[in-house]
This record gives structure tokens, C-alpha cells and sequence, in this order.
């Protein structure tokens, strides 16, 4: 691939097109057989600080909506609408509403395409601030809820001093 | 002990000590290094190509189900063609069992041997995955071996097709040899093919195949020792090892720079509905298989399959080879698709699977339809996406990979041969929604993502069956931000009468995801539609034919008031949602069959209205769905978007949910009395029940996340 592609499918406002959905399914295609760019974490956390409409620190995206950021002392998890879940090694859905589905309802598959709910249910995750939806699990009535990701912050940024210094201006504790 | 069994304890000694191979060759000429690895991958790649052109069967000669491999003397691969990907740790595994079991000794290992193995316990994933394996000598000394593996449609099952939802053992599911010398001095054993002649259903795509792969080991066999003539063996037998370390080195530098550290956890489930099928013993029953990955800063990563249920007496078991050969083939296609092909990036992970279905501790279990080792590697995919999408990297964040329905047809062809196949273009499915753009319909198959579709006309040919349609399905890819891959539907009309006697009959079909969903979304994405079956048996088609009537191509965008019906095809229409077993059907009835929808990616009214529109215009998605489940206005008659419409219906919907939906631990409390009073559906008690009876671990976290009493042991 030209250097000089290579450089533009890396650059900050591509990358940023990549988030918010606005890119050809071509450059899409380019940027997934181009080579990895090293710094893609730094720039993607600058984009989604500039897009997210509340101050804390992010730590790390942990997924669609929801973020890692620095509180105070705290690590918590928070939503792109400013609900806050709280500490991060906690499972965010514990602090979420929960609409368990009966899949054959109609609402979402019809006839046979919903599963039989005498097998398996639906567990909508919503946001209490703003009502996304942030998770699905489609699970057997019982099974706990599933933790997806715990992110090892400490030992992520242990790794990368000069980001921590500049994410955070200092260390993070050991937790 | 023989020659090669103290090189392969040496060597995994080598590796449990982390004593790798140093790069010399490597830095004496980078250029020349590569040079040879490129050579030895296009010698693979020409013997793959050859033998493709060799076989009878479409499986391989049109789909492309082959795959071949260079392999060092202890059995590791040094370069691999394209194909099958799930087998780069497999068929090294044939070699390592020959080897451990001293066929030196007690079968003797020679120049111008071809061995096969097919069974799924040694290597490969069940019996009609075939490998032929051939050592490679110089001046003399073993230098490699070459192996072929490819699919054969017919091993003689208890059903035709080569896979048998009736199978409760593995003595079901056909003929297994397990590493027999089939050829010596290069040249098959007559008294084998009349073995296999008279074992099976017709023979000719298990016969052709293996003369198929042994000219592709022959050609990688003549090719090698011509690169050992020209790069001198001291530097040849250097430089292979350092293929694979190489590869080990850059894949863990690949999980450190692309991955985010920490612990990920996924679960999928399985349905497995036999009680109404005529088995020897009926159950229905759902198996779990759940992962934790752990992803270090240093690059190692594990995956730990604790809580799995146990294996069973269904043909859905994975044997530990399948297993990891399912991972590995998803860790290629998401992680390590630029890396050499090679056993290196199989070194960069650890594997922990107890026995259970996944991992079957005795080779009474059958395994022919090896779904939960993709369900597996499914939750690994899920994993691998998170982490990925916490580096920034969300081009390559994506659910889970589909399974595989098949379809088995038995009887004549329109020559009037017998004919005993699986329709494999069933395996080729929707790709699952990633983080960036929708999943593609129809277009992937989880275990040879090279695979190319056959044509219609090819199956027609060798089959009692004609198509009225192959339609992409849908609505049946998972709704979300973007949406699942949707799945194939087909319509089949049968042409014959098929032979009651001849011990191929009629049309059978696995329903994968016929009661529970098992292609999951993910990030708030729906999973991918269950499936199901229609069947017509004495139908009015002949006479809508012969009136020239319009005649159905496909379901249509209702299913709740199909084509068939709208159209007038009448007779006794069957919609099952299970699986089909080996059934009889006369001309002109119909077959209705659609393949796995896989999950969508993020909240279905996040998407955007101009791809619902888009879906809308190409009949993928219908208006009911834009509407009820995207919260997009269309016009029917235009078609086009009402964007005022579209924020109110999204901003109700968001205030909908918060009032339909409970808070946690409210939800906590409830559930927590009901496992408590066992007021749980029986499938779901016993499944959560034969867990916790493996894993003591999971009935502890179990406890914990209910907070159970401590002395809870089972769901009563």
C-alpha cells in the first residue's frame, strides 16, 4: 500500500469516520488489510474524549455507549448520555434495567424465527439515563449474568508510561 | 524407541522449557529465507489446486473443502495451503499419534508410504474429514511429511450424507479408519479401496479423493526434495523450524499490540431436540458452553472452557482436536490473517477444556455434526472482538460465527446412479455484523471462508431434486446498529422417486438453532433468527405446472403467509422447527430449507435510516422490521424516510424500555426465588444442573451472583 494512503487511512479524521459510521465500505476494506497503525488507542481515545459530552477522564471505551473514565479517586463506567454505573471490576449490568423477553412475543422475530421460550429467553440491557440498549444475552432462564470484560487498566498502561503520564498525569494505584 | 519419537519428545520438551529456535538462517539472508517460504507455500498451494481438479466430488472440486500441508518430521505444519483453516493443528496431530504410538516399530514408517486417518479423537473433526499423510525421505532420512485432507460427502452412516442426526454413538456414523498405511511405494492398496467399496453408499467420492490427495502429496513430496537439492539440507531443516517460530513471535506480538488486556467471558448454548425423532434414546436437552479469556500484557493469551456441559449421546460433541482446531481457524481469520500459515500460531495460546462436550472423554460419543466446537470458538470470537474493540481497532470487531445446517439427500440421480451427499452451500451462511458495516448475506462459511458457492446446475446433476429458488432469506440476520449477515433459503422440488431399498433414501436435514438462539449479537445487537423446516407432501405442483401457473421461488417476506400459500400450492404443508430425519418424498413434492442468520452489532435503533431504506429496496429487511424493531418511518408507496417520524418513534422506544424494563437487582430478587422454589423450564434446570455437577467453580459463582444459600448444590 503507498506510504502516502497508509499515512491518510490512519489519520485522525478517518479514524473518526470509522466511529461515527460515515465511511465507504471501501476505505472500510482498505483500513482492515492495512497494517495495524501502533498508535490507533491514543488517537481513538482523543476522538472519543472530543465527542463525549461530560469532562471525566476516559480510561478506556469499553463498548457501544459505555466508557471507562477516571472519578475522583474512583474507575467507574459510564454512559455517552452521563449515567453513571460505578467501579469497573463491578458488572455494569447490575446497575442497568433488565426486560427479560419472551422471544416468541411477536415484537421482535415472527412465527418461527423467535426461539421457544420454554428453551431460551431474551435479557434486554437498557441504560436507566438515556434507554439504550447496551447488551442482548440470550441465555437459558437462570444463568447469571454474563461479566463480558474486565479490562486490566493497571497493567495496560504499566506497559505504556508515557500515555499513562499523559492520560492521566500520573500512576494509577494498584487496585 | 524410534528415530522420530525421541525428535518428538525432544521437541515438546524444547517448547514446555521455552527453549525456541534462534533465527540464524533468518539473519544470514533475510531475502533467500523468504524466498523458501514462499516456495514451499505455493507447493502446497499447487497440490491443493491439482487435487481439486483430481476429485469427483463438487464438495471439493467446486467448493474448494481441501486443504494440504508441509509438516516437519515431529508432525508440526511448516506451510499450509488455503482451505480449511480449522485443520492447521489437526492434521499434525495424525503424525504426533502415529509417532507416540510407535508406528515405527509396529507398522514401520517408509519411503512411498501413504497413511489416512479419519478419525475425529486422533485429528480432523469427524469421519468424512479424510487425511492422507506421507513422509518425506532424503538420502534416505525423514525430512517431512506432506498431508491432503478434504471433505467426502459419503461414509456410510447410518444415513446418507456423511452426517447423522440419529447418531447416538460414534458406531453411527460410518467407517473410521484410524491411521492405516493405505499405500506403500506410492501406490494405493487394492484390497483398502474394496474395504471402503463395500462399506459405504457410493464409494467413488472417497475412492477419487484419496487418488486426489495422494498426487497432491506427491507433488509437494518431488517438490521438496528438489528445494533440499538446491538449498542444501543443513540449511533446509534450519529454516523450516524458523518458519514456525517466527510465526509463534509474531503472533504474540500481534495479541500484544492489537489486544487489550483483561478477562472476557462469553456463553453460548446449543439445542439439541431428539425426543421425537426415531432415536434409540430420545432427549432433548440444551448443552452450554461458556469461555473465560484471559489476555496478559505480555501476549499470552488462555481460554478456559470450565462450566462446559458434558458430552452426550447426540452427534453434536466436538472432540478436543475439533475444538482447537475451531479456535485456531477463527484466531487466523481475526487475529492472525497476515502471519505466515504455519503451527507457530497455535503456540501463542493455552487451552483448557475438561471433558465434556467439547472435549468427549471417551470415543463411545459421536461427533459427525461437531456444531459445539464452533459455538466454542464462537464465544471466542466474542471475546477477541472486545478486546479488540477497547484497542480502537473496531474494523475488526465482530459477533459470532455462524454453525452449520446441512441437508442429506439419498437415492438416484437424474441418470438413475445411486447418489448419498450433503448439499454443502447449506454451510455458507450470513457473516456476522461487525462494529462497522452489516454482516454480508449468504457469504461465509465459518470453517473455509475461501469456500466459493456451487452452482445450482452442478448439484442438479447428481441429485433427485430440482430447484425452484436460491433466495437470500429475509429479516433473519440479527437486527442491530448493523445487522447480521442474512441466511440462504432454497426450494427444492423432488424430481424421483427415491429407491426404498437400496439404503439411500429420501432427504434429511439438521435444523441447527430450531429451538434457542445460537448466533448471538453483541454490544445490544439482536442474535440471527432461529430456522426451520416446510415440507409439502402431495402437492398440486404438477398441476400448477402443467397450467403454466406461476410457481413459488422462495418463503417470500411474510412468513407467517408464505408464497406457497399465496400462490395456491396446496397438499399437507409441514413448518417444523427440528430437525428432519431421513425421509422419503415423491415427485413433486416440496423442500423448503434455509441456513444460519448470524447476530447483529449494537442497539437496532442506533442504525442508520439510509441501510434500512437500502434493505427495504432490496427486499432484505421488510417494513414491519424497519418500523417495529429499527424505529424507522418509510413510505411504503415511495419508500422513502421520514426523518421527524423516525426521532419520535426512536425517542418513544428509548422511553418505552426504561419503563419496561426493571432495575437489577429487583430482577435479581425475583429470579433468585424461583431458581430457589426450582420454578425454572425442565430444559433449563437440567442443563445449569449437569454443569454444576463438572465444574465446582461455576456453582460457586453460581451461589455467588444469586446469593444462594451457601449449601445449594443443585436446581431442584
Amino acid at each position: 500500500m503507498p506510504e502516502e494512503l497508509e499515512k491518510r487511512l490512519q489519520s485522525k479524521d478517518i479514524l473518526r469516520g470509522l466511529l461515527e459510521g460515515t465511511l465507504d465500505g471501501e476505505t472500510i476494506r482498505q483500513i482492515q488489510r492495512g497494517v495495524k497503525d501502533e498508535d490507533r488507542f491514543e488517537k481513538v481515545l482523543e476522538i472519543e474524549q472530543e465527542r463525549v459530552p461530560w469532562a471525566e477522564r476516559i480510561l478506556v471505551p469499553l463498548q457501544e455507549h459505555l466508557y471507562v473514565v477516571k472519578k475522583g479517586d474512583e474507575i467507574i463506567v459510564k454512559c455517552f448520555c452521563g449515567y453513571e454505573y460505578g467501579d469497573y471490576r463491578h458488572n455494569w449490568k447490575l446497575d442497568a434495567l433488565v426486560y427479560e423477553r419472551d422471544p416468541s412475543d411477536g415484537e421482535i422475530y415472527v412465527g418461527q424465527r423467535g426461539c421457544d421460550p420454554e428453551w431460551m429467553i431474551l435479557r434486554e440491557f437498557y441504560c436507566p439515563g438515556c434507554g439504550a440498549q447496551l447488551d442482548v444475552e440470550a441465555v437459558v432462564p437462570g444463568e447469571p449474568f454474563i461479566f463480558n470484560q474486565l479490562p486490566d487498566i493497571e497493567g495496560f498502561y504499566a506497559k505504556r508510561p508515557s500515555l499513562q503520564k499523559k492520560v492521566l498525569g500520573g500512576s494509577i494505584e494498584k487496585r | 524407541m524410534g528415530k522420530l519419537k525421541d525428535r518428538l519428545i525432544e521437541r515438546e520438551k524444547n517448547i514446555a522449557a521455552g527453549k525456541y529456535p534462534e533465527l540464524a538462517v533468518q539473519k544470514e539472508g533475510l531475502i533467500d529465507w523468504e524466498i523458501l517460504c514462499s516456495r514451499l507455500s505455493s507447493l502446497v498451494q499447487n497440490a491443493r489446486e491439482m487435487a481439486r481438479r483430481i476429485s469427483a466430488s463438487p464438495v471439493v472440486r467446486e467448493m474448494g473443502e481441501c486443504v494440504f500441508a508441509l509438516f516437519t518430521p515431529e508432525g508440526e505444519a511448516i506451510a499450509f495451503s488455503t482451505g480449511l483453516f480449522l485443520h492447521v493443528p489437526n492434521k499434525g496431530a495424525t503424525i504426533k499419534w502415529m509417532v507416540r504410538n510407535d508406528y515405527e516399530e509396529k507398522v514401520g514408517i517408509n519411503e512411498g508410504d501413504i497413511f489416512f486417518n479419519n478419525d475425529p479423537y486422533i485429528a480432523g473433526t469427524h469421519a468424512p474429514d479424510q487425511i492422507s499423510i506421507a513422509p518425506i525421505f532424503y538420502q534416505g532420512e525423514i525430512v517431512g511429511w506432506a498431508g491432503g485432507l478434504n471433505h467426502v460427502p459419503e461414509v456410510g452412516a447410518i444415513e446418507p450424507g456423511g452426517t447423522t442426526i440419529l447418531a447416538q454413538t460414534r458406531y453411527d456414523e460410518g467407517l473410521f479408519m484410524p491411521c492405516i498405511k493405505i499405500g506403500e511405494n506410492h501406490k494405493l492398496k487394492f484390497d483398502l479401496e474394496q474395504l471402503v467399496e463395500r462399506s459405504i453408499r457410493p464409494s467413488v467420492w472417497w475412492l477419487l479423493d484419496n487418488r486426489a490427495r495422494a498426487a497432491g502429496l506427491r507433488i509437494i513430496e518431488d517438490g521438496v526434495k528438489e528445494l533440499i537439492d538446491e538449498y542444501g539440507i543443513d540449511k533446509y531443516m534450519k529454516a523450516i523450524y524458523e518458519y514456525i517460530e517466527d510465526t509463534r513471535r509474531a503472533a504474540i506480538r500481534r495479541v500484544q499490540s492489537v489486544l487489550f488486556p483483561g478477562k472476557y467471558h462469553a456463553v453460548n448454548y446449543l439445542d439439541i431436540p431428539l425426543k421425537d425423532l426415531p432415536v434409540r434414546h430420545p432427549l432433548n436437552c440444551i448443552v452450554r458452553i461458556p469461555v473465560e479469556t484471559t489476555i496478559l500484557p505480555e501476549g499470552e493469551l488462555t481460554f478456559d472452557f470450565e462450566g462446559s456441559s458434558p458430552a452426550g449421546a447426540f452427534p453434536f460433541n466436538a472432540t478436543l482436536p475439533a475444538t482447537n482446531g475451531n479456535i485456531i481457524n477463527q484466531l487466523i481469520q481475526m487475529l492472525f490473517y497476515d502471519t505466515k500459515y504455519n503451527h507457530g500460531t497455535s503456540q501463542c495460546y493455552k487451552l483448557l477444556v475438561p471433558p465434556s462436550v467439547i472435549n468427549p472423554p471417551s470415543l463411545v460419543y459421536p461427533t459427525g455434526m461437531w456444531i459445539t466446537g464452533v459455538l466454542a470458538s464462537g464465544c471466542v470470537v466474542e471475546c477477541v472482538s472486545r478486546a479488540y474493540y477497547q484497542m480502537g481497532y473496531r474494523e475488526e470487531v465482530c459477533a459470532g460465527p455462524p454453525t452449520l445446517p446441512f441437508m442429506h439427500v439419498g437415492g438416484r440421480d437424474p441418470h438413475g446412479r445411486p447418489v448419498s451427499i450433503s448439499l454443502f452451500q447449506s454451510g455458507y451462511c450470513g457473516m456476522p455484523a461487525s462494529a462497522v458495516f452489516d454482516g454480508l448475506d449468504v457469504a461465509y462459511a465459518a470453517y473455509n471462508p475461501q469456500v466459493d458457492f456451487a452452482d445450482a446446475e452442478m448439484w442438479e446433476k447428481i441429485m433427485p431434486l430440482l430447484y425452484l429458488g436460491r433466495r437470500v432469506h429475509c429479516d433473519s440476520g440479527g437486527f442491530g446498529k448493523y445487522r447480521g449477515g442474512n441466511a440462504l433459503e432454497e426450494l427444492f422440488m423432488v424430481d424421483e422417486v427415491v429407491d426404498k431399498f437400496d439404503g439411500s433414501i429420501g432427504i434429511s436435514s439438521c435444523t441447527v438453532s430450531a429451538k434457542a438462539f445460537v448466533h448471538h449479537g453483541i454490544m445490544g445487537g439482536y442474535p440471527g433468527a432461529c430456522s426451520y423446516r416446510t415440507y409439502i407432501r402431495n402437492s398440486n405442483l404438477k398441476e400448477l405446472i402443467d397450467q403454466r401457473m406461476p410457481l413459488p421461488h422462495g418463503e417470500g417476506d411474510d412468513s407467517t403467509n408464505p408464497d406457497w400459500v399465496k400462490l395456491g400450492v396446496s397438499g399437507e404443508i409441514h413448518t417444523v422447527a427440528a430437525h428432519i430425519p431421513e425421509t422419503q418424498f415423491k415427485k413433486y413434492e416440496l423442500f423448503h430449507m434455509m441456513n444460519s442468520a448470524v447476530g447483529g452489532y449494537g442497539d437496532p435503533i442506533d442504525r442508520d435510516p439510509r441501510l434500512v431504506k437500502r434493505d427495504t429496496e432490496l427486499e432484505l429487511s421488510t417494513l414491519r422490521s424497519a418500523e417495529k424493531v429499527n424505529c424507522v418511518a418509510i413510505d411504503p408507496e415511495t419508500l422513502e424516510i421520514d426523518y421527524d417520524k423516525t426521532r419520535e418513534l426512536r425517542e418513544k422506544r428509548r422511553e418505552d424500555r426504561k419503563k419496561s424494563g426493571i432495575l437489577a437487582r429487583e430482577y435479581l430478587d425475583k429470579q433468585r426465588e424461583k431458581i430457589i422454589r426450582g420454578e425454572l423450564p425442565p430444559l433449563a434446570k437440567q442443563c445449569l444442573n449437569d454443569c454444576f455437577k463438572g465444574s465446582d467453580r461455576f456453582l460457586q459463582s453460581f451461589v455467588e451472583f444469586w446469593q444462594l444459600p451457601k449449601d445449594f448444590r443443585k436446581i431442584s
